[in-house]
């Protein structure tokens, strides 16, 4: 995973805004200094990532 | 991710407040390797040579992104995706996130920069290497 200035310097894999890429680290990290912190099942990571508009086969968590 | 003992998670707790405090984990000597061991396989942390190298978003490396304060206290992380949730996770209202050569900036909760993120592995295989993901 990696900054990149344009589309044209990858091939393949998937490209996330800054934007979109700033509300992803804030719902899946903002919570990991919480005291009662506990970790997200699958499902709700998959939730996460379709909440910033990550959705699709490559987005599909195992 | 599988659930934590009270025991993982009480030393998950001291590896995260020790990373927010000051950047990085505590010496590998005051942890439990055992309970390492399995946060490891649980996806909490990733190892090198028994030290913690990964608490995403924290990294123990020098590696990858570096997170400024505007008061001058620093954190690490290991991609882009790091450095913001670091932000995130101390809720720094600004800040600048420094990552393959760009610079991102948090302002008063406002992200700008000239960068796209780039993601190679599809999540599926995110946690096969972690490291090269």
């Amino acid at each position: 995973m990696r900054l990149v200035r344009s589309a044209d310097e990858v091939s393949g894999g998937a490209l996330v805004e800054l934007e979109q890429l700033w509300a992803l680290a804030r719902a899946w990290y903002g919570d990991r200094l919480d005291p009662d912190w506990l970790p997200r099942t699958r499902d709700e990571s998959q939730a996460v990532l379709a909440a910033v508009g990550l959705e699709g086969e490559f987005w599909e968590l195992p | 991710m599988a659930a934590l003992t009270a025991r993982e998670l009480e030393v998950r707790r001291e590896i995260f407040e020790s990373f927010a405090a000051s950047g990085a984990a505590p010496p590998a000597e005051a942890l439990d390797g055992s309970v390492l061991r399995a946060l490891e396989e649980k996806h909490v942390v990733v190892l090198r040579s028994g030290r913690v190298w990964m608490a995403h978003p924290f990294a123990g490396h020098r590696d990858g992104t570096r997170v400024a304060a505007f008061d001058g206290r620093e954190w690490w992380g290991s991609c882009a995706w790091d450095g913001l949730g670091i932000v995130a996770a101390l809720g720094l209202p600004s800040a600048i996130v420094r990552s393959d050569h760009f610079k991102v900036q948090v302002r008063d909760g406002a992200v700008s920069g000239e960068a796209l993120f780039h993601v190679a592995v599809p999540a599926r295989h995110w946690w096969d290497d972690i490291e090269h993901t």
